[in-house]
């Protein structure tokens, strides 16, 4: 091995969040079966499927919340499984579908929960955890309300809340679970925009569970289809076309051609 | 703190024999009869007072934040109803003191672990799942009451009652229960962080790099730990659980490092305020102790609903 090591050249950086054989069940139903697909630095997937097909199983799945049932997540070439809690955190977050908010707690304090997997023993936050919080709500337009109550907010104000907690997080994988929900379509543009830019720049990769396949097909450099019996199929964009779609949705969909890109409609 | 410094020397100096504040000091450090009073009676019934209502705030701002309910209080899960069948069974054998005191701990250890086992089945345990399993073991427990308080004879009956509605005049044995508050808070202090992760849902908090089973097991132990050593000193007080952390976060915020030793104080000082007020309101008759505490609850809980349905 030594030996080898001066003459073999660098082998490639292991991918950011890979699956390997992975099959993932919710009771009878299959999500997907031997599914292997590798997210690397600066690509941006869009999973697609039908409602019930399991998108959301198999993003809590790759995000180690969840064993799947054959088969292994590896998070910077490691075993997900094998990871302790707080150092997965660190690297890898997830945008939820719903946030949950039971107790009082202001819009800043919230997006500090972000910050716990870098805090200490006492959970106390420093300059920088502070510095961070607060650059994650300029960029998500909340400067204005970090001391506003959040069960006074909207929905959108609290989606936006939800992608300013993991920008605080600040993992290098983004699994985003259907984003846009309750977004005006002026944030849906400008947040993934702003996030799309700092992935390619940072190297960072993002999984995105979506029902909008012309949003995917803007943002996005990969595809990912969950056809909702185990059946699945990963590929670049030229997957989101309308014999594709209209067997994932049981539906035909149309497309059009956009001044920025294919716009897909249902027939 | 002051607040309960404060209450401290009220409950020390209230009673059928009044000593004036400014003479408490005195009282404390000499002899005769107002330091006896003060010492061996006044105080640690206030102790009593201060640790009870410490353990019951604590038990209720770490079960509401178990259950993600803000309605949750220590008993919810029916901790109480196991203690007081568990009490009134030594009370109808004819036993007293530290029997008592042994079948209301074993009672509500029953309690925990049957809502434990029944809720925690095949599929993972939610918190509603385990709310209602909760809330149907308590029922049953109230019906084993009725059972037990319809069977009583008329001589054991009143302190049957006595015990059902909380009762300090009887509390010996305080060691324990201090242990515990100290042990509990100490606990609790180190959770706090990955409690203010988990306020906001196990999702959430499972994704932010939180162990959630192990904490919610952590959390269940330690709430079920402290309200069971409340309840074997001074029987099922009500509302303090409840009331207490809401106020606190209310005046401080939910911060759970800051919420759980507010909480307790502010249960501590309370109880001890409601205590001499029970003893001292229609003197020499004593009231019982959950009766005053729950007359002070139940209009400070409504108001602070109200208060909520006005954003805040």
């Amino acid at each position: 091995m030594a030996a080898d090591a001066g003459t073999a050249t660098a082998p490639a950086p292991a991918p950011l969040l890979e699956a390997r054989g992975l099959s993932v069940e919710v009771g009878t139903h299959r999500v997907c079966t031997g599914l292997g697909f590798a997210l690397r630095a600066g690509e941006r997937w869009g999973l697609l499927g039908a409602n019930g097909s399991g998108k959301t199983t198999l993003l809590h799945t790759l995000a180690g919340l969840r064993a799947p049932q054959a088969g292994e997540v590896r998070l910077d070439g490691l075993p997900l499984a094998a990871l302790a809690p707080r150092r997965r955190a660190l690297r890898l977050g997830l945008l939820p579908q719903e946030h949950e908010d039971a107790f009082p707690a202001t819009v800043a304090e919230t997006a500090l929960t972000g910050r716990f997997p870098h805090l200490g023993r006492f959970g106390h936050a420093g300059a920088a955890d502070r510095a961070a919080v607060e650059a994650a709500l300029a960029a998500t337009g909340l400067a204005a309300h970090a001391q506003r109550q959040v069960a006074t907010l909207s929905g959108g104000e609290r989606r936006r809340l939800g992608f300013a907690t993991l920008l605080a997080q600040d993992p290098a994988v983004l699994l985003l679970d259907e984003p846009t929900n309750h977004l005006d379509l002026g944030y849906q543009v400008r947040l993934l925009d702003a996030l799309a830019a700092r992935v390619a720049a940072e190297g960072r990769g993002w999984i995105m569970v979506s029902h909008d396949a012309t949003l995917v097909a803007r943002f996005c450099t990969h595809v990912l289809l969950v056809y909702g019996d185990g059946r699945t199929a990963t590929g670049g964009p030229q997957l989101l076309c309308p014999q594709q779609l209209s067997a994932l949705y049981g539906h035909p969909v149309l497309r059009l051609d956009g001044p920025l890109g294919p716009v897909f409609a249902p027939g | 703190m002051l607040a309960a410094l404060v209450a401290f020397a009220l409950a020390a100096a209230s009673g059928s024999t009044p000593i004036p504040l400014a003479r408490l000091p005195a009282a404390l450090a000499g002899d005769g009869p107002a330091a006896l009073i003060v010492r061996e009676l006044r105080l640690p019934r206030a102790f009593a007072a201060f640790v009870t209502g410490g353990l019951l705030a604590l038990a209720g701002a770490l079960m509401q934040v178990l259950l993600r309910n803000p309605l949750a209080d220590p008993y919810v899960l029916g901790l109480s109803g196991g203690a007081a069948v568990g009490a009134l069974t030594m009370l109808l054998a004819g036993l007293a003191g530290v029997w008592v005191d042994a079948g209301a701990a074993a009672g509500a250890l029953a309690a925990v672990v049957l809502v434990f086992g029944l809720a925690h089945g095949r599929e993972a345990w939610s918190p509603l799942r385990l709310l209602l399993t909760g809330v149907v073991t308590a029922a049953g427990w109230s019906a084993l009451i009725a059972l037990l308080l319809a069977l009583a004879p008329d001589r054991a009956l009143r302190g049957m009652v006595f015990w059902l509605l909380g009762d300090l005049s009887a509390a010996a044995r305080l060691a324990p229960a201090a242990l515990t508050l100290a042990f509990g808070l100490g606990a609790a202090l180190l959770l706090a962080p990955r409690l203010n992760v988990l306020m906001h849902g196990e999702l959430a908090a499972a994704s932010l790099g939180v162990a959630v089973r192990p904490l919610r097991l952590a959390l269940y132990a330690l709430a079920s730990l402290c309200a069971a050593a409340a309840v074997t000193v001074a029987g099922p007080v009500g509302f303090v659980g409840l009331v207490v952390p809401h106020g606190v976060r209310l005046a401080a915020g939910s911060d759970h490092r800051l919420l759980l030793p507010a909480s307790a104080l502010a249960g501590g000082t309370l109880l001890v305020l409601a205590d001499t007020l029970a003893r001292t309101a229609i003197a020499p008759q004593q009231l019982p102790l959950g009766a005053v505490t729950a007359l002070v609850g139940v209009p400070a809980f409504l108001w602070l609903l109200n208060r909520g349905r006005h954003g805040g």
